[in-house]
C-alpha cells in the first residue's frame, strides 16, 4: 500500500504529467493514495495520517528535502521510503532512481535498503546538515526555489563570519579550529562514483568538513572536486561516527530548508534505521 | 586521493589519538598519534609533535617526535627532529634530519640498538 505526498507549491509542473505517472502506477499496481501537500512544513502531519492508516510505503513526490522531510519521521520504522523523482537530488542519485519513469518501475519492485541516519541534538537527518553562523536563511538561500540546489551554492559573502569552534572526536582527538562553513553528511557527495555514494549510506560514519575561507554550500561543493580546490579553500575532513561540536557564538545547522539545531551540538549516525527503496546499481 | 581519507587543513589543530585507515593529509598541527593503515602525508605548513605510524609517510614539513613506516621519504623542504623506524628511507637534498634511525626489523632486536645511526642532513 503506496501513499504519496507531493509539495504542491514546488511541483507547479506535476499536474502536466499527473495523468501519465497515475497511468503508470496503475499499470505496476501501484498507484494508492496522494496528499498534495501545500507546503514542506505539512511533511510531518501528512506522514502522521499516512501511518494511521497503515500504509507500508510513503513515496515523497520530488526531491531529497522532501523526502528527507518524510524520512525524519520514518527512522526505526517498519514504513519503507520511497522517492518519485521530479528534480535532482543526491539520495536519489544514491537509490540509483533515474527519472520519474525508471522510479516506478524501481517503486513497484519494492527493494529495500536498509541505510545509516543521523542524529543531532536529538533531531534526525538523512543526507547532510550544513551550518550558518545566523539563524536567518541568508537572502541567497531565500531566493532558492529549490533548497537542493542551495546544497551544491554558496550562502553568500555576507555570512562569512569565522566562528571558533571545539570539536570531540569519539572522545578520542579534540580539533580547535575557525570555521566559515560546516557540513556533516551522511551521503558522501565525494565524486561521480555512484556506488562508493550508495556505500556510505551503510558505512557507519558521518563525514565532517570545515573551512576557514568558505561557506557551507562551497564545502559541500568542493567536496565533489579535486584535492587542489579542497587545499584551496583550506577544507579539512574527517570520519568520526560520533562528534560533538562546541562554540561561544552559535553555529545554527540546516537540514530540509529549516534551522535543526546548534551549538553545543552532539551528533550521531545510526546504523542501518532507514528502509529505503532503491534500485540496482548496474 | 579519495574520499575517505582524512584533511587536516592549515590553521586547524588536532590533539590526541587519530586513527584512520585511509591516508590522512596534515596541512595544519598535530599533537599526539597520527596512525594510518595507508599513506601519511605531512604538507608543508604542517607540524606533528608526537608520533606517526603507517605504511608510507612523506614528510614535507615538520615532524618532532618518531616517526615508524615501511617506506618514510623526506623532502627537500622536511624537518624531522626525532627517531625514525623504517625499511626505506629517502632523503632529498635540503631536507633537515636530527636523530636516530633503524630498520623496522632491528627494532625488537635489542644488540642493535647500540649500533643505531644518526644523520644530520
Amino acid at each position: 500500500m503506496y501513499y504519496y505526498i507531493l509539495e504542491s507549491a514546488r511541483q507547479k509542473d506535476f499536474e502536466k504529467i499527473e495523468p501519465k505517472v497515475k497511468e503508470i502506477l496503475t499499470n505496476f499496481d501501484i498507484l494508492g493514495e496522494f496528499n498534495y501537500i501545500e507546503h514542506i512544513a505539512d511533511t510531518e502531519e501528512a506522514v502522521k495520517i499516512a501511518i494511521k492508516k497503515g500504509f507500508s510505503t510513503i513515496v515523497a513526490v520530488g526531491g531529497d528535502a522532501l523526502a528527507n522531510k518524510i524520512a525524519v519521521n520514518l527512522v526505526n520504522s517498519k514504513i519503507a521510503v520511497g522517492i518519485l523523482p521530479l528534480e535532482e537530488g543526491l539520495l536519489s542519485t544514491a537509490l540509483g532512481l533515474g527519472n520519474w519513469k525508471s522510479a516506478c518501475e524501481i517503486l513497484a519492485a519494492r527493494r529495500i535498503l536498509l541505510m545509516d541516519t543521523g542524529i543531532i541534538n536529538e533531531k534526525i537527518f538523512v543526507t547532510q546538515i550544513l551550518s550558518t553562523s545566523s539563524p536567518e536563511m541568508p537572502p541567497e538561500i531565500r531566493s532558492q526555489s529549490i533548497f537542493s540546489k542551495i546544497l551544491g551554492q554558496s550562502v553568500g559573502k555576507s555570512s562569512l563570519t569565522k566562528t571558533p569552534i571545539d570539536i570531540n572526536i569519539e572522545d578520542e582527538y579534540q580539533i580547535k579550529s575557525e570555521v566559515t562553513g560546516l557540513v556533516v553528511s551522511n551521503l558522501r557527495p565525494f565524486g561521480k562514483d555512484i556506488e562508493s555514494i550508495r556505500q556510505s549510506m551503510i558505512d557507519n560514519n558521518l563525514h565532517l568538513a570545515f573551512s576557514d575561507l568558505v561557506a557551507s554550500g562551497d564545502i559541500y561543493h568542493s567536496l565533489n572536486d579535486t584535492q587542489k580546490t579542497l587545499e584551496k579553500n583550506n577544507i579539512s575532513l574527517f570520519h568520526p561516527n560520533r562528534v560533538s561540536i562546541h562554540s561561544d557564538q552559535p553555529l545554527f545547522f540546516w537540514s530540509s530548508g529549516e534551522v535543526i539545531a546548534r551549538t553545543p551540538a552532539e551528533i550521531e549516525i545510526i546504523p542501518q534505521s532507514l528502509k529505503i527503496i532503491g534500485g540496482r546499481l548496474r | 586521493m579519495n574520499f575517505n581519507d582524512t584533511i587536516i587543513g592549515q590553521n586547524t589543530n588536532v590533539s590526541g589519538n587519530l586513527k584512520c585507515t585511509a591516508d590522512i593529509f596534515v596541512g595544519g598541527h598535530v599533537d599526539g598519534l597520527v596512525y594510518s593503515d595507508q599513506n601519511i602525508i605531512i604538507m608543508e605548513k604542517g607540524v606533528v609533535k608526537g608520533q606517526a605510524e603507517s605504511m608510507e609517510f612523506t614528510l614535507n614539513g615538520t615532524l618532532e617526535g618518531k616517526v615508524k613506516a615501511k617506506k618514510i621519504y623526506l623532502t627537500p623542504s622536511a624537518r624531522l627532529l626525532g627517531d625514525l623506524i623504517t625499511n626505506t628511507l629517502k632523503i632529498d637534498a635540503g631536507a633537515s634530519f636530527i636523530g636516530h634511525s633503524k630498520k623496522i626489523d632491528q627494532e625488537k632486536d635489542s644488540k642493535l640498538n647500540n649500533t643505531d645511526l644518526i644523520y644530520e642532513i
